[in-house]
């Protein structure tokens, strides 16, 4: 029992400083690549900034949505399937992949829900179409999860780990991690990485939301960022597995905050993306094709293989 | 037949009775206008309400004339009587005019509503005249009101929509509405010069270059070749800081965030180099009648000439940041396009109306300026999107590099103002309408002065006839694009509260 307590200790320390730290990226690229010097006044650097926030969002009264509440319980739950290093799991299970998806899936759907908490109707609107085409973005995904899951015949994100002792992932399905990563971009591009989701905001109203509220939101649209960047390193680039002799969470850790920055440079270079129908065209016309052709490829090879034992 | 109105006669354009033109123009319109004068660039008609559809039919139906595009109506209060007029104008033939109509002082509304719907018969714009707001409000599917960017806070906007497609859109400016009398009303010419920058604050040395070069020609003044270089040196100035700044709004709506601040950045630059000039960044105050308020030193012009490079280094890199980007590209191109026929129905000017093909620049047309002296070209778009519209801006920042330049190699020696006492004018009683190409399009100024008075005052921006257009164009697009569309027009919003 004192294990599992150790066990949630460690991972709410580790997703806190994670996000202290991610804030603090975030705040200085943003204001690097807007020729500002960025926030200074609290600490050395600013060291202090992700702090002065959090008391300046928390100075402010609001009611919370009951909506709002849920994302957040979510959100957190989904680290009890994920593993962030082979350790850090409370449950250790079959089929963590299926749940950890599920549970991704029911969030989305939950950011939905809370989007009703507006009182202007075109926003409402406007995220659920954006909710909607996001779900649209997963498919893609699941395909390219799908050849994944037939290369290390297992659903435990644990063994697909530890199957990439040899060679990561990523050199067997370089066309999968293309359309993983992309689509992986477009999700965090509507949900907004830095600064503005605008899936509870739209695109009129800059400012929605303040108080705790406010912090909540923010700290699982951080989660998602979090949840994706973990299955991208733990599906395509080994996860934790360790290289000669630096130790795999090091590792980890380097590939996370690469892959983090990365995005935040995307996101910041690529203006938003407000054409839904360029989205779905994006969806239907390449991401969608690329990976089932990804797929039908590994499905025929898996059969060829394992089936008839040809090769 | 416009040959002889513009270059046989009078070149100098007083207040004076046109007999060529009016015997011409009476001979085609007869009896039904009461008598016709030359006004600044403008013909002035009187026209009686009850001749006004003959009238409008025989200047749009002639083929000598071909009136083809609608510019403004304004309501104008000459003290005792109250007017109406009416500004067309003909692109093929390059000929403007303005039709005064008398309307009764009790029945305005009703004589207003009429005159309208005589008009509507002919122009299409005229539609947004109408008063429509109770039709409209009902049946409405979304009411978008005003944002916090500038260009968008000046009007609700009441759509209707098919699903995703907007069906019909309508403007409504009456929240932004002042009354242009209150405006000038006891206000002495000086004062008006100080102000008038405040109907124009993208750009605000143009009203004032406008004005005094009006109540120039009305006094026959011969302005100095230094202070015309002034002159035309902070009008490209303040043309670029506009247009780098419509970049940066179309920017901040895309959220492409680093062409963004780049631009806010240069627009910095070029703000401290019209500061370094006139004292004050946003509304200047510095022509005056007969000249410009303070010389220009050589040090300035060195300064100046020292950021030029720079300024066209990192326009051009703007530029091919923004343009080469395949996601802005797709979403710029083929969206609210806007035709030959329609641009030139719906009276817009300037970039927009260039944008969609149509070669007219009035400092190439008309001399106003000493504009001949320099080289530089106009540049035209293809298809009227809001592309093209963003592209020709591009170019035109360069144009005016180029023009600064030549103007500061050519500066020539002399004395930068003639120094006249403004508050004991006296003018010849008469009317006077004046016009300058201004960042956005036409900005027209139209007079009455009487002795040392000026008895009424209408300033027409641009702004507006591309917000009027707006409707046309919104029709048949997606939501999301409402936002972008009305960006690309570059509506100043001091100009809709003027009319």
């Amino acid at each position: 029992m004192l294990i599992i307590f150790k066990k949630v200790f460690y991972i709410l320390a580790l997703l806190l400083v994670n996000l202290y730290i991610c804030e603090y990226i975030n705040n200085k690229l943003t204001a690097r690549m807007d020729l500002r010097r960025g926030y200074r006044i609290s600490g050395t650097k600013g060291i202090g900034f992700p702090l002065v926030r959090f008391f300046k969002y928390i100075s402010r009264n609001e009611k919370i949505n009951i909506w709002t509440f849920f994302i957040f319980l979510l959100s957190l739950l989904i680290w009890s399937v994920v593993p962030i290093t082979a350790n850090l799991v409370l449950i250790e299970m079959d089929y963590s992949l299926l749940i950890a998806l599920t549970s991704y899936i029911i969030l989305i759907i939950l950011l939905f829900f809370n989007s009703s908490r507006t009182s202007y109707g075109a926003v409402y609107s406007e995220s659920g179409k954006k909710i909607l085409i996001l779900l649209s973005f997963l498919l893609p995904a699941l395909f390219s999860i799908a050849s994944i899951v037939l290369i290390n015949k297992t659903l435990s994100l644990k063994e697909i780990v530890n199957s990439q002792h040899q060679y990561w992932n990523i050199i067997l399905q370089p066309l999968g991690f293309i359309v993983f990563f992309i689509s992986i971009f477009l999700q965090l591009k509507l949900l907004g990485v830095r600064g503005k989701s605008y899936i509870s905001s739209g695109t009129n109203i800059g400012k929605e939301g303040t108080g705790l509220g406010k912090i909540i939101e923010r700290f699982s649209v951080y989660m998602i960022v979090f949840f994706l960047i973990i299955i991208l390193n733990i599906l395509y680039l080994g996860g934790w597995q360790g290289i000669y002799i630096i130790r795999g969470e090091i590792i980890l850790a380097i590939k996370f905050y690469v892959i983090f920055v990365i995005l935040l440079l995307m996101d910041k270079a690529i203006g938003r993306i407000d054409s839904y129908s360029l989205l779905v065209r994006i969806n239907w016309k390449f991401l969608i094709p690329v990976s089932l052709v990804n797929f039908i490829v590994t499905f025929g090879f898996f059969i060829a293989r394992d089936v008839y034992n040809l090769i | 037949m416009t040959d002889n109105i513009y270059n046989k006669i009078y070149s100098s354009s007083r207040t004076v009775f046109l007999e060529e033109t009016g015997e011409k123009l009476e001979s085609i319109l007869k009896d039904k206008v009461k008598y016709i004068y030359k006004t600044g660039i403008d013909l002035l008609i009187m026209v009686s309400k009850n001749n006004l559809y003959q009238t409008v039919k025989e200047l749009k139906e002639n083929p000598d004339l071909k009136v083809n595009s609608f510019q403004s109506i304004a309501v104008l209060n000459n003290g005792k009587k109250s007017f109406l007029i009416i500004n067309l104008r003909s692109f093929d033939n390059d000929f403007s005019v303005l039709l005064k109509i008398e309307i009764s002082q009790r029945e305005i509304e009703e004589d207003y509503r009429e005159i309208i719907e005589i008009l509507v018969k002919f122009f299409r714009a005229v539609k947004f005249y109408r008063h429509k707001s109770k039709i409209i409000s009902d049946s409405c599917d979304i009411r978008i009101l005003p944002r916090s960017t500038e260009g968008l806070d000046c009007f609700d906007l009441d759509i209707l929509t098919d699903d995703d497609l907007i069906r019909e859109a309508y403007v409504n400016i009456d929240i932004a509405r002042i009354i242009g009398e209150d405006f000038y009303k006891g206000m002495e010419l000086y004062n008006l010069i100080a102000y008038i920058s405040r109907f124009d604050w993208k750009a605000g040395i143009f009203p004032e270059v406008c004005l005094c070069e009006a109540f120039e020609e009305l006094l026959q003044l011969k302005v100095t070749e230094r202070a015309q270089y002034i002159r035309m040196l902070l009008c490209e100035l303040y043309r670029i800081s506009n247009h780098i700044y419509f970049i940066s709004n179309i920017c901040n709506v895309l959220q492409h965030d680093i062409a963004y601040n780049l631009s806010l950045l240069e627009r910095e630059r070029v703000l401290r180099m019209i500061e370094s000039i006139t004292g004050s960044r946003i509304v200047p105050n510095f022509i005056r009648i007969g000249g410009v308020k303070k010389d220009i030193s050589e040090e300035m012009l060195a300064s100046i000439r020292k950021n030029l490079p720079v300024l066209f280094k990192s326009i051009r890199r703007i530029e091919k940041i923004m343009l080469s980007d395949f996601l802005i590209l797709e979403r710029l191109s083929d969206t609210g396009t806007v035709d030959k026929e329609i641009a030139l129905e719906y009276g817009i000017s300037g970039p927009n109306l260039r944008a969609s093909g149509i070669r007219y620049d009035l400092r190439k047309v008309k001399d106003s300026f000493l504009y001949k002296d320099l080289s530089f070209t106009i540049p035209v778009g293809k298809s009227g999107d809001c592309l093209d519209r963003i592209s020709v801006r591009f170019n035109e920042i360069l144009q005016s590099l180029r023009i600064i330049n030549q103007i500061i190699s050519k500066f020539p020696e002399g004395s930068f103002i003639k120094k006249i006492n403004v508050s004991h004018l006296e003018f010849q009683s008469g009317a006077i309408s004046y016009g300058i190409e201004c960042p956005h399009g036409l900005f027209k100024i139209y007079t009455e002065v009487d002795k040392n008075n000026i008895n009424s005052l209408v300033v027409k921006g641009p702004s507006l006839n591309s917000l009027i257009l707006s409707e046309e164009i919104l029709a048949g697009n997606k939501l999301e694009d409402i936002d972008l569309i009305l960006m690309s027009l570059d509506i100043s919003p001091g100009e809709i509260i003027s009319t």
